[in-house]
């Protein structure tokens, strides 16, 4: 019987393929579950568990192309000549290079992946990861249109986020050495140059990299997704907001609460902008740049990167410097 | 030849993702996830799905040959051994379990339109801020929509012009002073919010509905019963401004008011 079915797969899949097309045209109405009565709040959650994930989906989608790149068609002798001999030259340059590359924050984490496997130094890694989805076009554009047209926010939200992101990898450069990517499982080991190879055949190796690469990535991106969705479904930012008092307290709350939301670097700001009649504008300012820097979602896909023990001690030390810088920062905003 | 079940699971769940995102684009429910100017991400998505299908489908099946040649194992990745073929370990079921799951759950459950119970639970934005205040003493700056607002003797409120009118009135409450208004939303109660009235709120969505927020404004009315609607309203009235705290806030004094039913797009966008 499985032999019959295994000689015929093509077929099959073929005529299933037929099948759904076939129901996606004639058929409008979706067949959804009436009978059974689900509480409405497990509903919503559901809607906003698919729209996260709707909405991140090309953006990650476009990361796992960009490390399929890297992967296939950029060697370790390329990175060797363009990451700078000298410390304080490879944060600088990474940070910046993050800044100039739009990125959301979970589209970012695959690409930083293969940059690291390739050869380029955490520290350098971590910079990029920072910088790429807290500082673009659009996010400014967007922190601008949210803020009343307000350039003051965006260009804080901006520097300060530069000067945190620079603080965080220069502390990374001196605890981490290695590069704590986690033993791969999957296929991806690959050493020696793949220049011997037709063209081509690299095209078809990347495409096949991205494959692999979405589902290592999906798993965590829809686990980081459903937690959030929960968090936006069952606990009320007005609770939230409610516990802060003070502007130490308040600052922690909304980093806490950009955590949790975990909201797109590219849409956050108008959630921010909401809280301004609530708390000062540094606390603000801790919702806008700790959320592109770290949230639930993309806590989960680095752990599907970085060994445990490193994202640990980055979430430490992404919080404490953000909160540190903030308020030092605080007297003069 | 040899069948890999894994690489078929892959390809399978591929062209789900293709067809659920798709399906959602042809029956125009996608408007109930993200906000319609980013539709055109999704669409490349989906067709990005199909083309990650297509370059899956060939690697289910391996011949004996391809499945001795470690050749190419250099560049494709080493996993085509017979012995791994068959088997999908325990820990693999989980990992294509979650990825089924939201597969699962978007096409069989009905989707919810957020309203005003999901509302409450978010910022909600009624107040002026205080930076638009301090320049407020200064001339407004030439604004089109201001402009346009003040020569029309009604505002009626769509779900086109419903931000900036809103945003405008809570900006420059002073100007528009004594017009009146008609707007349509969802009501949340009065205990919402720290001023006691009840507002009249619609969602607006920036990027995708998780991050959608409530803008709206305060109603004033005798009529009790209009606190505790909990569906949607047309409300007519005229603006009025109230003090708080040295800081004047805009309401509409309601002259009448109905239930009506949910309107087909119940979010706006900035």
């Amino acid at each position: 019987m499985i032999r019959r079915i295994e000689q015929n797969l093509a077929e099959i899949t073929g005529f299933m393929i037929l099948v759904s097309v076939f129901y996606l045209v004639v058929v409008n109405e979706r067949w959804t579950i009436k009978m059974i009565l689900l509480p409405d709040s497990l509903l919503a959650f559901n809607t906003i568990f698919l729209s996260i994930l709707i909405e991140a989906i090309p953006f990650v989608l476009i990361g796992v192309f960009i490390a399929g790149i890297i992967q296939v068609f950029v060697t370790e002798e390329h990175i060797k000549k363009l990451i700078p001999k000298n410390r304080i030259m490879a944060v600088g340059m990474s940070c910046m290079l993050g800044a100039l590359f739009p990125a959301c924050e979970c589209g970012i984490v695959p690409i930083v992946r293969r940059l690291v496997y390739k050869g380029v130094p955490i520290f350098a890694g971590v910079g990029f990861l920072l910088t790429g989805p807290l500082i673009n076009p659009i996010v400014i554009a967007s922190t601008y249109m949210a803020f009343g047209q307000d350039l003051r926010i965006a260009l804080l939200r901006m520097g300060v986020g530069l000067l945190i992101a620079l603080v965080i990898s220069a502390i990374i450069s001196y605890l981490f050495k290695e590069n704590q990517l986690k033993k791969s499982t999957s296929t991806l080991e690959l050493d020696q140059s793949t220049y011997r190879f037709p063209l081509s055949l690299r095209i078809k190796a990347m495409f096949i990299h991205s494959v692999d690469e979405f589902f290592d990535v999906a798993k965590y991106l829809i686990i980081g997704a459903m937690l959030a969705a929960f968090v936006q479904t069952y606990v009320s930012t007005n609770y939230l907001v409610g516990l802060g008092d003070g502007i130490i307290f308040s600052t922690a709350m909304m980093m806490g609460l950009a955590y949790l939301l975990s909201l797109c670097s590219e849409a956050d700001a108008f959630i921010g902008a909401s809280f301004r009649h609530v708390f000062p504008e540094t606390s603000l300012l801790g919702f806008l740049i700790y959320g592109p820097m770290l949230d639930l979602k993309n806590t989960m896909m680095m752990l599907s990167v970085f060994k445990l023990r490193f994202v640990l001690v980055l979430m430490i030390i992404i919080t404490l410097s953000v909160f540190g810088v903030l308020m030092f920062v605080h007297p003069w905003i | 030849m040899y069948f890999h079940a894994q690489e078929a699971i892959k390809a399978i769940i591929l062209l789900m993702f293709s067809g659920f995102i798709f399906m959602l684009h042809h029956t125009g429910e996608i408007i109930k996830f993200i906000n319609l100017e980013y539709t055109g991400f999704s669409q490349v998505a989906s067709v990005i799905f199909l083309i990650l299908f297509f370059i899956q489908v060939p690697r289910i099946f391996i011949s004996r040959e391809q499945a001795e040649d470690h050749n190419y194992c250099m560049i494709l990745g080493c996993n085509h051994e017979m012995d791994k073929a068959r088997k999908v370990p325990l820990k693999s079921v989980v990992v294509y379990a979650i990825i089924i799951l939201p597969l699962v759950t978007g096409m069989f459950l009905p989707y919810k339109d957020l309203g005003a119970a999901e509302a409450v639970k978010r910022g909600i934005c009624y107040t002026p801020n205080e930076q638009d205040l301090s320049h407020s003493d200064e001339l407004v700056k030439p604004n089109k929509d201001l402009q346009e607002m003040l020569e029309s003797p009604d505002l009626i409120l769509d779900h086109v012009n419903f931000s900036t009118y809103v945003s405008n009135i809570l900006t420059y409450p002073e100007f528009l002073k004594g017009k009146s208004i008609e707007l349509e939303g969802f009501i949340l109660a009065a205990d919402s919010n720290s001023h006691d009235h009840p507002i009249l709120g619609r969602l607006l969505v920036t990027h995708c509905v998780a991050d959608a927020h409530v803008i709206g404004l305060l109603l004033s009315s005798d009529d009790n019963r209009l606190g505790n609607v909990n569906d949607w309203v047309k409300v007519n009235g005229e603006i009025n401004i109230m003090e708080d705290d040295g800081q004047s806030l805009p309401v509409i004094e309601v002259k009448e008011w109905k239930e009506t039913n949910q309107p087909e797009a119940p979010y706006i966008y900035p």
